[in-house]
């Protein structure tokens, strides 16, 4: 309990990161799960 | 920065779980990067920039590429001619079979198609991600010794790109996740503007300024006059671009390369018309997310393109 007290917005914050990278991750696959529209590519990058 | 930890943990985790995906399905670029950074090297030739690394093979869009001693998708050759008729086919990730099992690709149907009636080997010169300088300066280096009686060229819109440069950022393409998320969001780009899609890219590749298109006509001029100089005979085949067929997006650039054939005295057949009757292009498709030729499409440019190449082969 002791650990959850002092960790407190510690605790909020990472998970609120976390969430926010799985929320993005869905929204760009679904976004984007369409007939291929962008050229052709060697590097991603 | 304590924050931050979980954060990468969960990048991680986000890895591997993708990892795991990904043994059952697949994203284009995450599978063209396995392709080039497994079954890729630098090539200590600058104008032919990478080249497959030979006898290795991968399990790669769903298929096995198993790639022979000399670096190419196909069987061993001896460079000594048998009394077969001997033909090299150069190009890009379509005639290197892309998606589809070597025994699919229109490289492998032609050569069964032409051995019924004349014993023939083709030789599969094609590599992922090649533009025509690429592939005439890899025909000039590994292509002549193999003493072909022709040389034929398959042509794919994007072969005006300028030869490419390794990005110095390419190492990310190891991580799965990175790779994806990039090329999602490089798609996002391509849905919400023009200028991110397929359609302005390719056709602006054709703007007398780019130095692509320059160096693809002088490709071409060396390829013609190499075969000319060593009595083998050179064609061209038109692959069509696999998203609107019926009214063909990019007739103009297709046009324009015929022309610049023509006037060079270089054969060549353009497929594109052969596939206007095509209502539904992305039946053709390796995926949907992928717009390369499927074992369909290869089967139909096969037979699409047998007359024009069983033709005349000098010998």
């Amino acid at each position: 309990m002791t650990f959850f007290k002092k960790y407190k917005w510690y605790l909020v914050a990472s998970m609120v990161i976390t969430l926010c990278f799985i929320g993005v991750a869905l929204w760009l696959y679904f976004a984007t799960d369409n007939p291929q529209l962008a050229p052709f590519r060697y590097q991603v990058f | 920065m304590l924050v931050l930890v979980p954060f990468l943990v969960s990048l991680g985790l986000a890895e591997l779980a993708l990892r795991f995906y990904l043994d059952s399905h697949t994203f284009y670029d995450v599978e063209m990067a396995r392709y080039a950074n497994e079954l890729k090297r630098r090539s200590d030739n600058p104008l032919i920039g990478h080249e497959h690394r030979p006898d290795r093979s991968l399990h790669v869009m769903n298929v096995d590429v198993v790639i022979n001693s000399d670096g190419f998708r196909d069987d061993e050759y001896s460079l000594e001619r048998t009394g077969s008729r001997r033909i090299i086919f150069l190009g890009d990730s379509l005639t290197f079979g892309w998606g589809v099992e070597k025994e699919q690709s229109f490289e492998h149907l032609l050569e069964r198609m032409l051995d019924e009636k004349t014993p023939t080997e083709i030789i599969n010169f094609g590599a992922g991600n090649y533009n025509t300088t690429q592939e005439v300066s890899l025909f000039k280096e590994k292509g002549l010794a193999y003493q072909p009686d022709e040389v034929v060229l398959f042509y794919f819109i994007n072969d005006a790109e300028p030869v490419p440069e390794k990005s110095s950022y390419a190492w990310l393409a190891h991580s799965r996740l990175v790779t994806f998320f990039w090329s999602r969001v490089l798609e996002l780009t391509a849905q919400r503007s023009e200028a991110g899609g397929f359609r302005e890219y390719y056709a602006n590749l054709y703007r007398d300024d780019r130095p692509g298109w320059k160096q693809t006509r002088e490709a071409l001029l060396q390829l013609a006059a190499l075969c000319r100089d060593n009595g083998i005979g050179l064609k061209v085949v038109m692959l069509p671009e696999l998203h609107n067929l019926a009214d063909y997006t990019f007739s103009g650039q297709h046009d324009l390369l015929g022309r610049f054939l023509s006037q060079s005295g270089i054969d060549y057949l353009d497929l594109a018309p052969m596939f206007s009757g095509q209502k539904r292009p992305e039946s053709l498709w390796v995926a949907r997310d992928d717009a390369h030729p499927n074992a369909i499409a290869h089967r139909l440019i096969a037979e699409y393109s047998l007359p024009f190449i069983s033709g005349d082969a000098k010998r």
